[in-house]
């Protein structure tokens, strides 16, 4: 028998081998579902609470989706009008705007600066580590971009909650120097969709901006819809967008608009401090967490985001687990920063 | 994406049926059930806070419970030889050969091949059954047990020449010569 005759032959069998094993029950799927839930809520303070500084992270690459079953969403009243309203301002302001235009042969440059703690699971200790990442993205998407990415300075205990020896550091394969056309750099999976061509909140394509409603609430209910999980999945999917950085001025502003129709978001800081720039700080409760965009009450520009421990499980309260500034400007020369 | 309680509930919906029956297929679905409970719990430990694409929290979810079925190695050997010897009476090798791929002949042999499974190499057969039973792609099982690409189409070569060399010994001892 011919090679590929063999071939199929065993695949036919293999796809009939032990088949015959009883699929999980629905009863049974939402039983797991349920005991999973139970086990994750069920030592809050023993679990670890991991922040790791990957590149993903900083480049916003990715919509965080949570699920319905595992959030904590509290409106603490009147806030939520403060919200809209400084939502509303924000847009005002970010609409007249006009953004530096990137000229054909130039690149919009992307600069984020990431900090977090990662708290060690069961053990008391805790420490902080950062990260620069650098991007140029060209004009024309199709052409080559660069990605640089560096550590921001030795990773460090957090005070009073020092471990043995130094903190693990980040790791050394994350950093470096990446060039690729559309941005489909070395470092993601042979799996990952290709950036030529993929097109969402975190890779606006000029059509996907276009699609767009421009009613504020029909684009809430985009965003409700694109997120996956109501309230959260539309501010999480509006927290990834605005850190591309690739957003016109006009669109920006659409997106605070749309997040004015957020019912339980709520000003949780007017005076959040972000990398020594200060702005308000909207946000949801998640997870024993308020996670939150911060905006520039001058201008409305969006300065980056945070995660705030709301409870004193993990970390004291107030102490800001995670942040991430963005600042774009226009380089002439990809690897040069602009000015 | 961040893993938090509510992606890793995500996932669970998303995926906990197909492991199921991946697991299932191995071990027996009255032990899956656990293992997959397992599965969730180990990679949020380890992973918990990350930050990564779905296809890769898939792909490490299949990796953790791949890890997992190491405890049950013995169970799983068992499984495949008694449903083996469960389904040798339907073999009716006479028909086997000139058909090659035809259904019938595939469930007729997927008896011997299950008994088959067993002899293979660990490694081997993690691979070969992440493919055909968890319908991964070599550069999935390659991030779910964190090796290179190159040694999961390796393994899986290996694993396939083994079986194919079985299956061709089965046939011609049932006088079906082929050209």
């Amino acid at each position: 028998m011919r090679e590929n005759a063999l071939d199929q032959l065993l695949d036919r069998a293999l796809d009939r081998a032990v088949a015959d094993e009883p699929d999980l029950t629905a009863a049974r799927l939402d039983q797991g579902r349920l005991r999973l839930a139970a086990d994750l809520r069920a030592a809050p303070t023993g679990r670890k609470r991991s922040w790791q500084p990957r590149r993903a992270l900083v480049a916003a690459a990715v919509v965080a989706v949570v699920a319905a079953g595992g959030i904590v969403v509290q409106g603490l009243g009147g806030g939520e009008r403060a919200a809209a309203a400084t939502l509303n301002r924000a847009a005002d302001l970010a609409a007249s705007v006009s953004d530096q235009p990137v000229g054909p042969d130039q690149f919009r440059y992307v600069r984020s600066r990431a900090r977090g703690i990662t708290v060690e699971l069961g053990e008391n200790s805790a420490w902080s580590a950062g990260l620069v990442n650098e991007r140029w993205i060209p004009a024309d998407p199709h052409r080559e971009w660069m990605e640089r990415q560096s550590d921001d300075g030795p990773a460090t205990w957090v005070a009073g909650r020092e471990g043995a020896g130094d903190p693990p550091a980040n790791p050394a394969q994350r950093n470096g120097e990446f060039r690729a056309p559309c941005g489909n750099f070395a470092y993601f999976a042979a799996t990952e969709p290709d950036r030529c061509t993929l097109a969402d909140w975190n890779h606006p394509t000029p059509e996907f901006l276009a699609g767009l409603p421009q009613d504020p609430k029909a684009l809430y209910d985009r965003l409700v819809a694109d997120g996956g999980d109501g309230e959260v999945g539309a501010f999480t999917a509006v927290r990834g967008a605005l850190g591309t950085g690739r957003y016109p001025a006009a669109v920006r502003a659409l997106l605070y608009r749309a997040l004015a129709h957020s019912p339980n978001l709520e000003v949780t800081d007017d005076r959040a401090n972000l990398d020594g720039v200060t702005g308000t700080a909207l946000g949801l409760e998640v997870h024993g967490d308020f996670t939150e965009l911060v905006i520039d009450p001058a201008d409305g520009s969006y300065l980056g985001w945070r995660e705030v421990a709301a409870d004193d499980s993990s970390l004291p309260r107030g102490t800001v687990r995670q942040s991430t500034s963005t600042t774009t400007g226009v380089a002439d020369t990809l690897g040069v920063a602009p000015r | 994406m961040a893993l938090d309680e509510g992606s890793l509930l995500t996932l669970y919906e998303s995926t906990a049926a197909r492991l199921h029956r991946y697991v299932a297929r191995r071990i027996g679905a009255d032990t899956a059930q656990d293992v997959v409970s397992e599965a969730f719990l180990v990679l949020w430990e380890r992973r918990a806070g990350q930050v990564v694409e779905q296809d890769t929290l898939r792909a490490w979810l299949y990796g953790v419970a791949t890890n997992l079925l190491r405890r049950h190695v013995r169970s799983e050997d068992r499984k495949y030889r008694a449903w083996s010897r469960e389904h040798a009476a339907r073999t009716d090798v006479a028909d086997v050969g000139e058909r090659a791929g035809g259904a019938a002949d595939a469930d007729a042999l997927a008896g011997p091949l299950t008994r088959w499974l067993a002899d293979l190499r660990r490694e081997e057969r993690d691979v070969l059954l992440l493919t055909a039973w968890a319908d991964l792609a070599p550069a999935e099982i390659a991030v779910a047990l964190d090796v290179p690409v190159a040694t999961v189409r390796t393994r899986l070569h290996r694993a396939r020449a083994r079986l194919r060399t079985r299956l061709a010994d089965h046939l011609t001892d049932s006088g079906d010569h082929d050209a």
